[in-house]
């Protein structure tokens, strides 16, 4: 009984000193340079974990997720901007607009399975950015963007500000994520994932569950999308409606097991850490050589964990401790 | 409980089931037979509302179910096994049955779930430890594992595609007397497709053959055994009391 | 305002690359159908090809319809060993293979995109052969020979293709496998054999597909990922698998995208082109042309 016990305070305990760690951080006045680094990885694993409700947990593989990132980046400018409120405010609306485009638009979209889903939710993904385009220019700036006014603070202490956010909001999402994938909503995903049909017939309301889980992912990026357009203090539709944002989420979440609650996290961290530890290395060299690199180690690691980093070292470990109930993932 | 009127179910040119009525009473324990292609599968489908027919209607406890989807139908009481097995692989046989018994009776609760699903469990007789993945199992328990799943649901009436295909002698001998269990001790009505006619012998009280989309006979295993009719229908006598 | 003839003009121009369009989309279901493999990769080797149709004419002024010699066999031989040291590894290993597969190829995407950037650097490149600049009319319309011979290629090949798919032994087996791949097996198909053999067909054709599209176009390193987005536009419509529905697909994305353009702002296309979608997909959600 006692080794169960500090087996399970151990599981605990490491992770929470990490993010302590983490938090506290910026107390030891590092170069502003890791601050940033800091808010663009945990901004990927908040994107990762949020966007793993749709795409691992269900299987609907969304290639489009930056639209929503876009939206509530550009909500937040435009309200800051027009009426001066304040974006760690109105992200949360950023997000509820997000979501409600994704119930409507998931209604249809949802209906698609496997590849003809994602191709949509890539078209989705490139066609959003044109409609804010052609929005009335005096609103969304049109093609030139919008400038927000930066916080009236030092900028390490404002850099520290986002840092934190977004470590909040990365350990927020992840932690959602996980009680998603132990609960019932979450064991009805994976029914879905594992055979949609089947699922219905044994009372697994398929297409109420998919468009919840599509709806919610979308108000997190959101969110996500609000902050951090706070935090660039300009929003363009090429910047905030980048695609390969899109891309990048859908690949961090299936390298690091979009199975699991774990490995979009493991997959962001690893796939940004290995992105910016690229460009710096090969200062001299163009980007192309980083890019050859990073394609490469997508490949190979994928070739020997297909179904993801973290689903590999599952089995790989795979010991025994009587779980209590159905639902023990972790 | 179950009553199928006129159904039509037509794919593109083929008519798979032509203008087919049958009954199921509360309680009874009918088989559905018929040679390869007559539209059996096809007709738990349809029932099960995987397919919406083109003709015809299905009521279920008084309910007309023709247009329902599927999870209405399992909710309002249906449950139903595959041809071939369906278990949730990448999920443990716990899992399984604990889906079934959230989604199928409106359970929140995950703990009562699991531990409906371990009741279930031991009354189909798994041997297995609860956190085992489906994917481990052999034929014979992952058809138990179905079995438990649907049951899982908490139907009042259980539909079984082919359950005893490849099973061996002693695990028919199991499986026959779990579906009897599962009719006196649950009061589940159980409606059967069966190619091994050992067990529509030995379990069903009434056995309806299909040929070709359409009802060819119908009454108790030892008449349908005998009408000529159903075993020139099976090319020659495959059809033989064992 | 644009006049009846430049309406016709762009009109002929959409015909032309939706064919080119099209065969690059015939070619992406097949690795698709054979071993359910989303290959994000596959412009990026089209662009081989046409990378492959420059070099072979600067270098050592070899006529880029003789270039077809040389990307066949090459295209079809990177096709054959993508399977058997990338994709059959994975499968092997994975349960489910479509989901890593689009990471996989995208990997495989950055690695021959970023290749090509390094050698050929991010300028444009642009075909001038012999066929350059020689237009002639077609009724109303100008038309250049170069448009004309990538059309013609790429009807050709497409046509091979499906005589290929429905006319041989291989073909069949490749469609047999397409349908079920256990039950290939079962008959006895050497399904690893058929597989790899159009994992080279399918290459071999976004090859060509990239000769053609050089024909017409200019290109850079970079260019693969709208090629696939068309790609994608389609496999939708036409729904990934039938040769017919690929080109029918093609047409209609090509003559939307230069129609299109005559009338509405180029920006406005892919709106167009995702509304049309959802609205086909709604109502056919495996695309026009069931496989």
């Amino acid at each position: 009984m006692t080794v169960q016990r500090n087996n399970n305070w151990l599981r605990w305990a490491v992770p929470l000193a990490v993010i302590l760690l983490l938090a506290l951080l910026p107390a030891a006045s590092p170069d502003i340079f890791y601050l940033s680094i800091g808010v663009i990885l945990f901004m990927y694993v908040a994107l990762a974990s949020s966007w793993n409700i749709i795409g691992g947990y269900s299987g609907y593989i969304s290639f489009g997720h930056g639209a929503f990132f876009g939206i509530g980046a550009y909500v937040v400018a435009v309200l800051l901007i027009k009426f001066g409120y304040s974006p760690f405010l109105t992200c949360f609306l950023g997000g509820i607009l997000s979501a409600l485009f994704a119930l409507i638009v998931g209604y249809p979209v949802l209906r698609l399975k496997g590849p003809y889903f994602s191709i949509a939710t890539l078209c989705l993904g490139l066609a959003v950015p044109v409609l804010v385009n052609n929005l009335p220019e005096a609103v969304t700036g049109g093609g030139q963007g919008l400038f927000m006014p930066l916080m009236k603070i030092d900028i390490f202490l404002s850099r520290t500000i986002y840092y934190e956010v977004m470590l909040v909001l990365a350990v927020g999402t992840t932690l959602l994520a996980r009680w998603i994938l132990n609960s019932k909503f979450g064991l009805g995903l994976n029914a879905i994932r594992e055979n949609e049909n089947t699922a219905e017939t044994i009372g697994v309301n398929s297409t109420v569950l998919k468009l919840q889980a599509f709806v919610f992912s979308a108000f997190l990026v959101g969110v996500i999308g609000g902050i951090y357009a706070y935090y660039r203090t300009y929003v363009d539709t090429a910047t905030v409606f980048d695609p390969n944002l899109s891309i990048a989420i859908v690949m961090m979440a299936i390298f690091g097991g979009s199975t699991t609650w774990q490995g979009p996290v493991i997959g962001a961290i690893i796939l940004t850490l290995i992105d910016q530890v690229l460009i710096s290395a090969f200062p001299g060299a163009p980007a192309e050589i980083s890019r050859l690199i990073y394609g490469l180690i997508l490949v190979l690691v994928i070739m020997f964990m297909p179904s993801g980093i973290m689903h590999f070292l599952l089995n790989k470990f795979k010991h025994s401790s009587p779980p209590e109930t159905a639902n023990e993932v972790s | 409980m179950l009553e199928g009127k006129n159904i039509v179910k037509k794919f593109g040119g083929l008519l798979a089931l032509n203008d087919l009525s049958f009954k199921v009473e509360k309680n009874e324990i009918v088989g559905l037979i018929g040679p390869n292609g007559s539209g059996k599968t096809t007709l738990f489908n349809t029932i099960s509302g995987l397919y919406k027919p083109e003709g015809g209607s299905i009521h279920m406890k008084g309910r007309d179910i023709t247009k329902w989807k599927p999870y209405r139908i399992a909710r309002l009481g249906l449950g139903r096994t595959f041809q071939i097995v369906q278990p949730f692989e990448e999920m443990t046989i716990l899992q399984n049955v604990a889906i079934g018994n959230l989604y199928g009776t409106g359970e929140m609760d995950i703990k009562k779930a699991s531990a409906n699903a371990r009741e279930i469990l031991d009354f189909v007789g798994s041997k297995h430890d609860d956190n085992a993945m489906a994917s481990e199992l052999t034929l014979a328990d992952r058809k138990k594992l179905e079995i438990a799943r649907a049951l899982a649901t908490k139907p009042d009436l259980l539909l079984l595609d082919e359950v005893f295909a490849g099973l061996n002698e002693t695990e028919i001998k199991e499986a026959i007397a779990l579906i009897f269990k599962i009719r006196d001790s649950m009061g589940i009505t159980v409606f059967m497709v069966e190619h091994v006619l050992t067990a529509i012998m030995k379990t069903c009280s009434r056995v309806i053959v299909l040929d070709y989309g359409q009802k060819l006979a119908e009454g108790s295993p030892q008449e349908v055994a005998n009408d000529p009719k159903v075993i020139e229908a099976y090319l020659g006598g495959a059809v033989c009391s064992k | 305002m644009t006049s009846g003839y430049e309406i016709l003009q762009d009109l002929a121009g959409g015909i032309f690359v939706g064919f080119a369009y099209a065969l690059l989309s015939a070619g992406f279901s097949l690795t698709w159908g054979v071993t359910r493999v989303i290959n994000l990769a596959h412009s990026a080797f089209a662009l081989v090809g046409s990378y492959i149709t420059l070099t072979l004419l600067k270098t050592a002024g070899i006529d880029p319809l003789i270039s077809i010699l040389f990307i066949l066999p090459v295209l079809f031989l990177l096709g054959i060993a993508t399977h058997q040291f990338i994709v059959k590894p994975t499968a092997k290993r994975a349960r489910e293979i479509t989901g890593p597969s689009m990471v996989l190829t995208f990997g495989l995407f950055m690695i021959v995109e970023n290749l090509l950037a390094i050698i050929f650097k991010d300028d444009d490149r642009v075909l001038t052969s012999q066929y350059s600049n020689i237009s002639f009319h077609l009724g109303p319309v100008s038309v250049a020979l170069t448009s004309v011979i990538s059309l013609i290629l790429a009807i050709i090949s497409l046509a091979i293709l499906y005589f290929f798919l429905n006319g041989t032994y291989t073909g069949k087996a490749v469609r047999a496998v397409w349908q079920d791949r256990q039950g290939a097996m079962l008959s006895g198909i050497n399904v690893e054999k058929v597989t790899s053999i159009t994992y080279g067909v399918s290459f071999a054709t976004a090859g060509i597909a990239g000769l053609c599209l050089i024909f017409m176009y200019s290109v850079t390193p970079y260019i693969g990922f709208s090629w696939l987005v068309f790609v994608f536009l389609i496999s939708i419509l036409g729904g990934l698998g039938s040769i017919i529905g690929a080109a029918v697909g093609g047409m209609i994305v090509g003559l939307i995208v230069s129609a299109g353009s005559a009338f509405i702002p180029l920006a406005y296309i892919n709106l167009v082109l995702f509304v049309l979608l959802i609205i086909v997909l709604l109502v056919r959600p495996s695309g026009l042309f069931r496989r």
